[in-house]
């Protein structure tokens, strides 16, 4: 029996974990597949929008603000990687103009940093910026982070502070006596409280509660391009279009890790789970980043991929409390952004009428590893020699990291898993020198054979998977 | 900081050859290897055809590896393994980690041996679902022959280059199913008698001109769509054709592997992807050399090897300032030709020019010839985009050269 | 009789003419005498070198390759594929130790194509 269960452990659900987890509340959270974050939280651009974009009275603008108010410091209590690089929202005809002025003033109206920048200055600030790009909005506020770290981070948090996680636990049915009975793959599960932050089963999950529930979803497809491009001055900030009514439109950013990024495109697609590539969507990528800045070789690009939204016809966020069983869903663009401002309101609108949360003493704190830097690593390795057997060399990555990896309190348990957390296979080799040791690490650290590590749910190196007889 | 006269980063077929022949001009190295064994990717290549040249007798992979090794540590020549270089200085410094360190020490010159990596699916964007089981045939080829793991029981293979041949026979005696190879080219990119033993011996059919335009399946790869594709090698609509495989394997080039050569400011080649060398296969920064496939793709590893050779002959008149001429003159080519290596020469020597042409080409001349004088004219009855070709410039032909040497091809 | 194949001896992969006239072969268009050598047996009776690895205990190293010591008949691929397959060596191997001798009779051994040192 939990006072919370959480269903889901994306961004939102990994967020809300840790907000609670400070909280004198017992809570669990149940994730059907191997891997936490894996779905829609995985797959987006990794962006902090400074929040002028949505409109006026949506809890999206509410929530936005908030998040990234919140950000820089769960970041610096994580230790995991946050930077504010900054926007441009760029514009390429006189047709724009206005538009640009309306983000201006509802930038100002919302307490957002925000500056009128031309050409000049554009071109001083982004040598590689478009020929047609006219004028711009600079948001000095705009912050990138890698979705994967924060939510892995704050799970990690969470359950090391009394969080319980179930992974490959997949919910079937909901019953309500007195508590909510969760049914799933794994067994059943009971609590006073259930948290819906299922993303793309949002409506279905919301449905085992209600079953009139009228909430409906659109899923939007968006493909990205990467490149292992590491020069530091190809680009400096976010570079968005003028929004569209299909969002936020083809973005160029440079990651964490110095990639640089290309996407999304918007399409509404009928399988929710379609999170494949297409010719025309990765050459509307192509043809739309051309317009904002100038192209790169063709040859720099190591992966394409693409995450699927859900978004509500509403247009907003779907965030309710229907008898303690609380639905938080339609979040996409800006979900990541929003997640600190989406956790904090579930808890204070709702959670804090049914429970009394007081602050819980004694947390223990979890600080993230980031990528070591040539001093940390000599120094680690004269306690541990492995720090110094490099297994992914494009990304300087040793044995000790990936031993790491699988160790943490919610550790790797497939090749993904390895891969979010500490990057072996995100290089340009993207896997071609490295996965066989990655493979045997997590083999031998997980006592398993290797043809029984997962690459993801139920997906393993030979077909058969664990069945298979033949070496 | 430690000095040393001459630093070897990578030790396969090419960086102990050069390493070998250093010791031999007493010449004192130390040989950085990313691995825990010598003999870099030859290890896995169980397969046989290596060393007619070096060692005039045919043998497998690992011991065309072990002869190099075995004559390397009778040599007692200094080495590192599970060392990985992450930094190269333009001042020749190397920063590299290994399990006892970071170290950072001082080359008076260096050996660049560094081998490939192969194109991905991302390089070559297919389209697609986000499925697993889709492996460059290198790394199928370490899981089969290293770890003993075949990945797959129903498998397609794109391109034709002899490794994606290779494993076409390799995984059929391991009992997987290959049922198809595809090349996007109107030929094969791989050797003729890899075509024969590889797939003919084993009724695996090659689709040319075809290529894979969209991989099929969530969770496992379930299908590929193929389609045929013109002469621009753009896919023609409406040939589209499904095969059912759970494992697809890319064969679809080599890239030298250059991060630490791109980041030390050393002139790339856009189309070896390898650094631009002079006739004594130094970069652009003096006193560093390059050889084997992380300079340019080899079909052969004789000559890898070959090449490791010649890099030492060049350290060693480097390191003793056998005159250097500054003569720099460029070598070029016309459209015919992939690459010629090397970019520049000087008039010193003879010169072993390396060529690859675009398309195969039959009875044709290439014709060498410095501004208007044509020097050497040679009747070529075929040139094959697959084979590496060498011609020596002898030094009578050498004197001739003014301003500039330039590869044609005539009819 | 007329037969056109490659060679396959070496890397060069000669277009091989080869005519039988009652009791001689005349071979044409190989670089070399052993492209002779080869187009003949390849006429009639194929032979092939093979190569695979076999499973070794006793060292860090899983598998060991090996190679046979001269070309099999390509008939014969699977079946010694088959019992190699079965067959479990253990560390420490000599590059060109006898792995298998004299494989299905044929006079032929399976040798390993690489030394494997004995780990803890």
């Amino acid at each position: 029996m939990y006072d919370i269960i959480i269903i889901g452990s994306g961004i939102i659900g990994s967020m809300l974990a840790y907000d609670l987890s400070r909280f004198n509340v017992s809570v669990c959270v149940l994730e059907k597949n191997v891997e936490i974050m894996n779905e829609v939280s995985s797959s987006n651009s990794g962006l902090v929008h400074a929040g002028y974009d949505p409109e006026d009275g949506t809890l999206k603008a509410q929530l936005n603000l908030i998040g990234a108010k919140r950000y820089p410091q769960i970041a610096k209590d994580l230790n995991v990687d946050y930077k504010q690089v900054g926007s441009l929202l760029v514009s390429n005809s006189m047709d724009e103009h206005e538009a640009l002025l309306k983000y201006a003033q509802r930038a100002t109206q919302r307490k957002i940093d925000v500056k009128y920048i031309q050409q000049d200055e554009i071109r001083r600030m982004e040598p590689n910026i478009s020929d047609s790009v006219l004028e711009a909005l600079f948001f000095p506020t705009t912050a990138i982070i890698t979705p994967w770290q924060m939510g892995f981070a704050c799970m990690n948090y969470a359950v090391l502070n009394g969080v319980k996680l179930f992974r490959q636990t997949k919910v079937i049915g909901i019953d309500k006596n007195e508590n909510y009975t969760v049914h799933t793959t794994q067994g059943v599960f009971e609590s006073k409280c259930v948290i819906n932050c299922t993303g793309l089963n949002g409506v279905d999950v919301a449905k085992y509660q209600d079953p009139n529930s009228e909430h409906q979803l659109e899923f939007r497809k968006g493909e990205y391009q990467v490149s292992d491009i590491r020069d530091e001055s190809y680009l400096n900030h976010v570079i968005y279009p003028m929004p569209s009514k299909l969002g936020k439109g083809v973005l160029a950013l440079k990651t964490i890790e110095g990639n640089l990024m290309f996407g999304p495109t918007s399409y509404v697609i009928d399988n929710r789970y379609d999170f494949s590539t297409t010719v025309n969507g990765l050459n509307e990528v192509d043809s739309k980043i051309s317009q904002i800045i100038k192209p790169l070789a063709k040859n720099r690009m190591i992966r394409q991929f693409a995450g699927v939204r859900p978004g509500s016809i509403t247009k907003d966020f779907i965030i309710e409390n229907k008898d303690g069983f609380i639905n938080v869903i339609g979040i996409d663009s800006p979900g990541l952004a929003s997640a600190p401002g989406i956790s904090e309101y579930v808890i204070e609108s709702f959670l804090k009428k049914d429970f009394e949360l007081e602050s819980k003493m004694n947390l223990v704190d979890f600080k993230w590893k980031k990528h070591l830097s040539s001093n940390e690593r000599n120094e680690l390795i004269k306690d541990d020699s492995r720090y110094g057997r490099i297994v992914c060399v494009c990304e300087t990555i040793s044995e000790k990291e990936i031993m790491n990896a699988i160790h943490l309190p919610v550790g790797a348990r497939s090749i993904k898993g390895v891969k979010r957390i500490t990057r072996p296979g995100s290089g340009r080799c993207q896997g071609g020198f490295c996965e066989s040791e990655v493979v045997r690490i997590l083999a031998r650290e997980l006592n398993v054979d290797m043809k029984d590590i997962p690459y993801d749910n139920d997906v393993f190196l030979t077909p058969l998977g664990g069945h298979d007889e033949t070496r | 900081m430690r000095h040393v006269k001459c630093v070897v980063i990578g030790g396969g077929s090419a960086g102990l050859a050069a390493a070998i022949q250093l010791k031999k001009y007493n010449i004192d190295c130390l040989l950085l290897e990313k691995e825990d064994v010598l003999g870099g990717i030859l290890n896995q290549c169980i397969h046989n055809g290596f060393g007619l040249t070096r060692f005039k007798e045919e043998l497998t992979g690992p011991s065309y590896a072990e002869r190099l090794v075995s004559e390397f540590h009778d040599l007692g020549i200094e080495f590192e393994l599970d060392s990985t270089v992450i930094k190269l200085n333009s001042d020749k410094s190397i920063e590299y980690i290994n399990p006892k360190g970071v170290h950072k020490i001082q080359a008076e010159s260096i050996v660049l041996a560094l081998g490939a990596r192969e194109r991905t699916r991302g390089n070559i964007m297919i389209p697609g679902d986000r499925s697993v089981g889709v492996w460059t045939a290198g790394s199928a080829q370490k899981y089969l022959n290293i770890d003993g793991y075949c990945v797959g029981k129903r498998v397609f293979i794109l391109g034709s280059g002899d490794i994606g041949l290779i494993m076409a026979r390799r995984m059929t005696i391991a009992k997987a199913k290959v049922v198809g190879v595809a090349e996007i080219m109107p030929y094969s990119n791989g050797l003729t008698r890899n075509l024969v033993q590889c797939l003919y011996d084993y009724d695996i059919p090659l689709y040319l001109s075809t290529t894979i335009t969209r991989i099929n399946g969530n969770g496992r790869v379930q299908s590929i769509e193929l389609s045929r594709v013109d002469e621009n090698l753009k896919p023609i609509s409406g040939t589209e054709f499904n095969i059912e495989v759970d494992t697809v394997l890319l064969s679809v080039g080599l890239i030298p592997d250059n991060i630490i050569t791109e980041n030390a400011g050393i002139e790339m080649d856009p189309r070896t992807k390898g650094p631009k060398i002079n006739q004594y296969y130094e970069t652009s920064i003096p006193g560093i050399f390059a050889c084997g496939n992380g300079l340019h793709i080899h079909d052969v590893v004789d000559f890898v090897s070959e090449e490791g050779d010649m890099v030492a002959k060049s350290v060693e008149r480097y390191l003793n300032q056998l005159g250097k001429s500054d003569l720099s003159i460029p070598v070029n080519s016309d459209s015919n030709f992939i690459y010629v290596l090397p970019q520049t020469i000087d008039k010193s020597q003879a010169v072993k020019l390396k060529f690859r042409v675009k398309r195969p080409l039959k009875n044709v001349k290439l014709v060498i010839r410095t501004k208007d004088e044509i020097i050497m004219t040679l009747p070529k009855t075929q040139l094959l985009p697959a084979e590496l070709e060498m011609i020596t410039l002898p030094l009578p032909l050498i004197d001739k050269i003014q301003d500039e040497v330039r590869l044609e091809i005539i009819a | 009789m007329k037969h056109e194949l490659t060679c396959i001896v070496c890397p060069r992969g000669c277009l091989i003419q080869l005519v039988k006239d009652e009791e001689h072969y005349i071979c044409t268009g190989n670089q070399c005498k052993r492209g002779e050598v080869y187009a003949i047996q390849e006429v009639t009776e194929p032979r092939r070198m093979f190569t695979t690895t076999v499973q070794i205990v006793g060292s860090k190293l899983s598998r060991c390759p090996v190679v046979s010591s001269s070309a099999i008949r390509k008939e014969d691929i699977f079946k010694i594929r088959d019992i190699l397959d079965g067959l479990v060596i253990h560390a420490p191997i000599q590059v060109n130790d006898i792995i298998v001798e004299n494989i299905l009779g044929t006079g032929i051994h399976i040798i390993a194509s690489r030394s494997i040192k004995k780990d803890a």
